[in-house]
């Protein structure tokens, strides 16, 4: 259960400009379910699962993971709890160091790290099982330097990591975004196939109607900074993109003219 | 500002005061200023201080003295003037010629009285020894440099060659030269000379000049030779250069000609009591020590091997050790309880003190490699904890730590400021480049409070090579370099392996993380800030221990050794990497950057060798890095420009 009540984040520009990024968004995600997010450029998506991850503390608002507020704990500290998969393929790994080094860092995400060379025969096979699983033929590059993998291999990866030791909520913003359409679907498959595997809770944030109708429960709609819809079951079950951007063509226009209305209009 | 005013129009009525002889009323103060603890200066200090308390001044009861020192930091004098202006001192005291020339500076209202200045002339306090500043009169000390070779000359006639380092920065530096070589013309011996701009260049300045046909050593009067004359004793000790101090107050030659900075105080203090009693220091000429005191240390004569001819020794004012019932000073005492120096005439000495250097540089690299390239920071701290690590342990063991001891506690020092930088940037928000230049820069006057002055000899106390003889066997008799050298490949061998475990640990990968990619790694639940902190901590341990094993190697801890300690680091890492070439993998970057600190210091000693001026050696070190950093930015900008066409 991921409960978000009332978050709010108003970032000051460098040119000390406010933008509103998120204004009160309230969520509850029961355990399991799989949600999509949409919305347009600067809609707020991003800076929700920013918020959630700790990337940066709220202005107001409550965030808890499972029974643990988590609003105010550092990142790394809730990192225990939430797996990450970045839109930028470079953002989730370390370059220099190599796949088995990077698959053993994720392992202890959120476990105290001692004086122990961790990278065992054991945990060689193992991840060499994994990789195997995810069939892109990285199981024999275990010792590769991980900049060395294209950005396809890269995001197979690093999902694994994200999964490697289970988390409360995983994390995806726009995770296929930077690649080309066959590594894409690779991605989504993958992605489609560890979620379920493991019954992960998930947020994840698209750019195409499609992938958000096909993909997951549930979709919520996002829009300056506020859920504009939030669709599930059979109410979301008939709809194609055509609907939804209709959909969200009316609910837009709604908004704005209320916004737009003077004060106790 | 009206304080200063006030102050100013009271010294002419002081000045009245004091020259009523009977009235203590308007107590005279003297502002005391001295410009560091080099022992010649502090016998000076004291002479002139027993002269007073010989005449009845007693400190604090008849006269007020306010004594300063400005620890080897020569614009702390300009505040030390300033401040005696602004204390109302009534004459003031200077001892040694920085500290005289801040003073003629500063001035010119009350008088100065000088001491310890090999040339009054120069630094512009008069013509002559009558016609002078109306303000200003004092004691000169002009030693006999010229007899200094001439003895040299007769003590060991084999020798057909001399010579001497030089600090090109000291304004007697010339004055002195040209002395020299007068009397090696008198004695009809070629005299070389090599510059040296820092402590650190001594051990290879001496090689530098057997290099150029020295077979032995006229050391003329240098401040900053002298602070770490045990350095020119140990490399002339290790090179078989006979040895020829021109001050007797340096200890560890065989042969010292010099004049008593003692009696120099002494005469100092006398000239301070006839101002005091209300004379003009206009009238009073300038004073010249003329009494040459020849000291004879027949212990250090054993230790260089060579024996000194009787006519010599029968001739000298002092000898220290031998046989006979002769004189012992407070020295000789001291000296009794000296570890033995092992000697080796090998020939490649040279480049085995080079490769020795090297491995002990090598933690040095290894510590820039973690913070630069494993945590990406530019950190600036280890120009303090080099001489941090150098300074802990050279006081700890001369306070009688053990050795290996007194090394692990100057580690946990060099760790404590590695701590404190990464604080400052992380829980501060200072950025990192600041935060070094920070701590580095309290680190120098930390450095001078552990060593308690701004030169610590750690000549004739037992350092690691002591406990090095004592595991190995009696029959395997190594010299004092190659021990040291055997002794420090393998602490490279252990610490190299120690290092590459520890990258490879889980706690050790995170750290590795930090650097390459601080999103993901905070995503898997590190914290960066601690990581940094830290890494820093480990990094400047290792760069405090590199401190404490030249200090053991070069035989002192100086405060200003640290100068350039950051671009030898980065010029050894640069290296290791072009080494490297395109190979990969942690075992072979610690080994490569620890070749490239070999290397490094290789290159170093060979341009000495090779006879290059040493003044320049840190500007090349300089463009060295630039160039190495440039060079692949350059190529890049070339090639993105090229492709946007
Ligand atoms: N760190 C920041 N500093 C200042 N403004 C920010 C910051 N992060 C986001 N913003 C602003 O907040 C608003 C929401 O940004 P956000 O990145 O959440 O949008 P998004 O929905 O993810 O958009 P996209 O689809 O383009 O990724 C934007 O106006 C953006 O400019
Ligand atoms: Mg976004």
């Amino acid at each position: 259960m991921i409960e978000i009540i009332g978050l709010e984040k108003t970032f000051v520009q460098p040119g000390g400009e406010r933008v509103i990024a998120l204004r009160g968004v309230d969520l509850l995600i029961k355990s399991g379910e799989f949600v999509t997010v949409i919305g347009m450029n600067g809609s707020g998506k991003s800076t929700l699962l920013n918020a959630v991850a700790g990337t940066f503390l709220p202005d107001a608002g409550t965030i808890r993971i499972g029974n643990i507020d988590v609003t105010r704990q550092p990142e790394f500290q809730r990192a225990a709890l939430i797996g990450r998969v970045f839109q930028d393929p470079f953002k989730g790994t370390c370059p220099s160091m190599s796949v088995a080094e990077n698959l053993r860092m994720a392992e202890l995400r959120g476990v105290r790290r001692g004086l122990r060379v961790g990278l065992s025969h054991s945990s060689l096979e193992r991840y060499h099982a994994l990789l195997s699983g995810l069939k892109m033929r990285l199981e024999g590059r275990l010792q590769a330097s991980m900049g060395t993998l294209s950005g396809g291999q890269r995001q197979a990866v690093t999902l694994l990591m994200a999964t490697l030791r289970r988390p409360q909520l995983l994390l995806l913003d726009e995770h296929t975004a930077a690649l080309d359409p066959r590594a894409a679907d690779q991605i989504i498959n993958i992605t489609n196939q560890v979620v379920r595997e493991h019954a992960l809770t998930t947020l994840m944030v698209t750019h195409s109607m499609e992938q958000a109708l096909e993909q997951g429960d549930r979709t919520i709609m996002m829009h300056r900074g506020e859920v504009l819809a939030d669709l599930s079951g059979t109410e979301r079950e008939g709809l194609n993109a055509g609907d939804l951007l209709q959909r969200f063509t009316e609910l837009r226009y709604t908004i704005e003219f209320a916004v737009a209305k003077p004060p106790g209009g | 500002m009206r304080r200063l005013r006030q102050a100013v129009r009271f010294v002419p009525l002081a000045l009245i005061a004091a020259c009523g002889t009977k009235k203590d009323s308007a107590r005279s103060i003297i502002g005391y200023a001295q410009v560091s603890s080099v022992a010649a200066l502090d016998e000076a200090r004291d002479g002139f201080f027993k002269a007073l308390a010989d005449s009845g001044y007693v400190r604090d009861s008849s006269i007020t003295v306010l004594e300063r020192n400005a620890q080897g930091d020569i614009p702390t004098l300009s505040l030390i003037m300033s401040d005696f202006i602004q204390q109302g001192v009534t004459q003031v005291a200077t001892v040694s010629s920085v500290a005289t020339q801040a003073a003629l500076k500063a001035i010119t209202d009350r008088p100065i009285i000088f001491g310890a200045v090999a040339n009054p002339y120069i630094i512009g306090a008069g013509t002559s020894p009558t016609n002078h500043r109306p303000n200003v009169t004092g004691a000169e000390i002009p030693l006999p440099v010229d007899s200094a070779v001439m003895l040299a000359h007769e003590a060991f006639p084999e020798v057909k060659e001399w010579g001497t380092l030089f600090d090109p920065a000291d304004p007697f530096a010339e004055f002195y030269l040209e002395k020299a070589k007068a009397g090696a013309a008198a004695a009809g011996v070629r005299f070389v000379t090599v510059a040296c701009t820092g402590p650190g260049d001594i051990a290879s300045g001496i090689q530098a000049l057997k290099a150029q046909g020295a077979n032995g050593v006229v050391q003329i009067p240098s401040v900053m030779i002298g602070g770490a004359f045990s350095a020119v004793v140990k490399s002339t000790r290790q090179a078989d250069m006979p040895l020829v101090a021109t001050s007797t107050s340096f200890g560890g030659a065989p042969i010292a000609l010099g004049l008593s900075f003692y009696a120099n105080g002494y005469s100092m203090g006398l000239l301070m009591i006839r101002v005091l009693r209300g004379e003009n220091p206009a009238t009073i000429p300038f004073q010249a020590e003329r009494r040459r005191r020849l000291v004879i240390d027949l212990n250090a004569a054993r230790e260089y091997g060579v024996t000194i001819p009787a006519t010599i020794v029968s001739r000298a004012d002092s000898v220290i050790g031998g046989t006979g019932a002769s004189v012992t000073s407070t020295v000789g005492a001291r000296i009794t309880n000296q570890q033995p120096v092992r000697r080796g005439n090998n020939p490649f000495g040279f480049w085995l003190v080079a490769v020795t250097q090297g491995l002990a540089y090598a933690a040095l690299a290894w510590g820039v490699y973690l913070a630069s390239r494993t945590l990406h920071f530019a950190d600036i701290t280890p120009d303090g904890s080099f001489t941090l690590g150098a300074a802990v342990a050279a006081s700890l063991i001369v306070g009688g730590t053990d050795p290996l001891l007194a090394t692990f506690v100057a580690v946990l020092a060099g760790m404590v400021a590695g701590y404190v930088t990464g604080v400052l940037h992380t829980r501060l928000g200072i950025k990192d480049l600041l935060a070094g230049i920070l701590v580095m820069t309290a680190l120098y006057s930390v450095n001078l409070h552990v060593m308690g002055k701004s030169n610590v000899s750690l000549l004739d106390v037992g350092t690691l090579v002591r406990d090095v003889h004592r595991i190995i066997p009696a029959s395997v008799t190594w010299s004092d370099d190659l021990s040291l050298g055997v002794l420090f490949f393998a602490i490279t061998i252990v610490l190299g392996l120690i290092l590459a475990w520890y990258l490879r640990t889980d706690f050790g990968m995170a750290m590795r993380a930090v650097g390459d990619n601080p999103a993901m790694i905070t995503a898997q639940g590190v914290d960066r800030r601690r990581m940094i902190e830290l890494g820093l901590a480990l990094a400047n341990g290792l760069v405090a221990f590199s401190g404490a094993l030249i200090a053991q190697q070069q035989g002192f801890a100086d405060v200003g050794m640290g100068v350039g300690t950051l671009v030898a680091g980065m010029a050894a890492v640069i290296m290791g990497e072009t080494l490297l070439f395109k190979r990969r993998g942690l075992g072979m970057t610690i080994t490569m950057v620890a070749a490239g600190a070999i290397l490094f210091r290789g290159m170093v000693s060979l341009a000495l060798r090779l006879g290059l001026n040493p003044i320049d050696l840190k500007l090349i070190t300089a463009v060295f890095v630039l160039a190495a950093l440039a060079l692949p930015k350059l190529r890049y900008s070339r090639a993105s420009g090229s492709a946007s066409r």
